[in-house]
């Protein structure tokens, strides 16, 4: 039995070796062929590329509303709401879903409210929101901003 | 200049560490473990020292946060001077190298080097990184102390370590970048590897040793989350803290000094502040402690067993003070027992997942299975009794979680994560579980007598 196992990992243990070693080659051949291409990039174009229009929402965010208020963000996308509150910190913001109604919004708690142009909305937004800003990317909106 | 900075503050958590090992005397025995050891404890320290001002009111700036350590060595400097020829000596060798060992130290370096500039290329992408980690250490830079109202508003229960060891180097910065931070948590890949080839070259040869740590860093899965793609998450780092903790308690084990009894006490402190994975690991790892002093009659350092539990209750009793969520919000009281072999067999699929694993899991499986035959049980039984009581944690967690998506994506989504924490104490465990060297010089003579054969 011992020796059955020990002969197994043996095996085993040069077999790994062998794959490590073509593994690690590939990924340098990796590095050298698709990842040295993003080196002259800046960090917002490697930022844009990779996360696309929730990176346009964020900057938007940042262009519409001043840092420190509070927004309530209504989207099904997950990443447009995290990379958002993560990008325009100290701005907060919150996550609503469809089931919000008018009282929900509070009186005062949140200064804005952003509709993201996919969210499915089955309620109203409160009356005197006003529409301040509207994100694009280079085809089509992605959002309205509005303020309380 | 950014990435400068960065590698400054990397080299000055080294020397907290550093500073502290040999100021009280605490690795004596085993000098060639300090420096790799010394970033872990030094990244510990500084963190809680920044957990420390906030909660005393004082100002995060960096002449503040400097001055305890330069006065520690100004007191402690004839001791720090003293221990630190033998931990100099232990780095510096004159031994010739075969062309092997060669071979494998430029393959390890070439790994770390990809994956350094791997993480500097791009800014944080992973989830886990903006969502939470890097979320929580911007939310503190900019806040310049730890609110409760902050950590409300993440909803998050997380121990603090990781991201108060990121602010620590915004402070550094002065900005926030989260590009360059990513070099912080590619220095934990690094060390990972230092603390395992250090260790692993003490208890069998140089060849082995670097042949295994080339294995353990060339693993996709630890590759990724050293720089590439997944760079930003906290599970690498735990395995880097169980690896340490697991060395510094085989170290206890064998020399039996009340110093290493101390390190250990920090070192598990420090893992259950990283993740809460790490608590279950400091549990099992503390009954080993405890046995192993009553064993040897040593009743008086029992009390010693009770000290890492002190900052861990703290940050339980500040979480219950400031009303965070106490418990994961992926945990249910009701058990789901019908998962049981369904996880069993997603647990399988995941240990033989070769194109991120290697062989990794394989190898320990079938020197689990190996050391639970062989006659003569040695301390290496406690990696393995370790790395199978955490698993046997995770699959508890997986029958009570409620995870609120499908269960087998969610298990397959998070598995891969919990076996970070392991891999590196797993695979320690099999490297020293055989005799690789004599392997490696039978096979030298063989191949040998090969090329004999062919040039005769």
């Amino acid at each position: 039995m011992n020796k059955t196992i020990f002969k197994i990992i043996i095996f085993i243990f040069f077999l790994w070796i062998i794959v490590s070693i073509f593994r690690t080659l590939n990924n340098v051949s990796k590095v050298l062929t698709e990842d040295f291409k993003l080196v002259t990039k800046t960090d917002d174009q490697k930022r844009l590329s990779f996360f696309g229009d929730s990176f346009i929402l964020s900057e938007c965010l940042r262009k519409f509303i001043p840092p420190g208020k509070t927004i309530a963000i209504m989207t099904n996308n997950l990443t447009n709401f995290f990379y958002s509150r993560y990008q325009v910190y100290p701005t907060k913001v919150y996550l609503l879903d469809s089931k919000i109604t008018q009282s929900n919004f509070g009186k005062s708690y949140f200064q804005y409210i952003v509709l993201d142009k996919n969210f499915n909305q089955t309620s109203a937004l409160p009356s005197g929101a006003k529409k301040i800003g509207v994100c694009k990317n280079t085809k089509s909106n992605i959002a309205d901003i509005y303020s309380l | 200049m950014n990435e400068l900075v960065v590698f400054l503050s990397i080299v000055y958590f080294v020397l907290i560490g550093l500073e502290v090992i040999l100021a009280f005397g605490l690795l004596s025995e085993s000098p060639f473990l300090t420096i790799p050891i010394s970033f872990g404890l030094g990244t510990g320290m500084g963190s809680m020292q920044l957990y420390i001002y906030s909660r005393l009111n004082i100002g995060w700036n960096p002449i503040l946060l400097i001055t305890p350590w330069l006065m520690l060595f100004v007191l402690k400097f004839s001791s720090i001077k003293k221990s630190l020829f033998p931990v100099l000596n232990s780095i510096i060798t004159n031994k010739k190298f075969s062309l092997f060992s060669k071979l494998f130290f430029a393959l390890t370096i070439l790994l770390i080097l990809l994956a350094l500039f791997e993480a500097d290329l791009r800014p944080v992408t992973l989830w886990d990184g903006f969502a939470g980690w890097l979320m929580i250490s911007k939310i503190f830079f900019i806040d310049k102390s730890i609110k409760s109202s902050s950590l409300i508003y993440i909803n998050s229960e997380y121990p603090l370590l990781v991201n108060l060891g990121a602010t620590y180097i915004y402070i550094f910065l002065s900005h926030i970048n989260d590009r360059v931070i990513l070099i912080y948590f590619w220095a934990y890949y690094a060390f990972t590897g230092a603390v395992f080839f250090q260790y692993l070259k003490k208890i069998t040869k140089t060849l082995p040793a670097i042949i295994f740590t080339f294995l353990l860093l060339s693993t996709q899965n630890i590759l990724r989350h050293g720089g590439r793609y997944d760079v930003g998450d906290a599970d690498l780092i735990l395995g880097y803290y169980i690896l340490c903790s697991s060395v510094i308690y085989l170290n206890f084990h064998k020399y039996k000094k009340i110093s290493s009894l101390i390190l250990l006490q920090v070192f598990l402190a420090i893992t259950s502040l990283v993740k809460n994975e790490g608590i279950f690991f400091s549990l099992a790892t503390e009954i080993f402690v405890f046995f192993n002093l009553i064993k040897h009659k040593k009743y008086r350092d029992l009390l010693l067993v009770f000290l890492w539990i002190i900052p861990v209750v703290d940050w339980q009793l500040y979480k219950l003070i400031s009303n965070l969520p106490k418990v994961p919000g992926y945990l249910s009281f009701s058990p789901h027992y019908e998962r049981t072999f369904k996880i069993l067999v997603l647990f399988l699929k995941e240990f033989f997942n070769i194109s991120r694993w290697n062989f990794l899991w394989i190898l320990f499986l079938a020197s689990s299975g190996y050391i639970i035959t062989a006659k003569k049980k040695s301390v290496t039984m406690f990696l393995y009794l370790t790395v199978f009581s955490q698993l046997l944690v995770y699959f508890i967690v997986y029958i009570f979680s409620d995870s609120g998506v499908g269960f087998v994506a969610y298990v397959q989504n998070t598995f891969d994560r919990l076996l970070l924490h392991l891999a590196p104490t797993a695979l320690l465990g099999s490297a020293i579980s055989f005799d690789f060297q004599a392997i490696l010089n039978k096979l030298h003579v063989k191949m040998r007598s090969y090329y004999d054969k062919i040039l005769i």
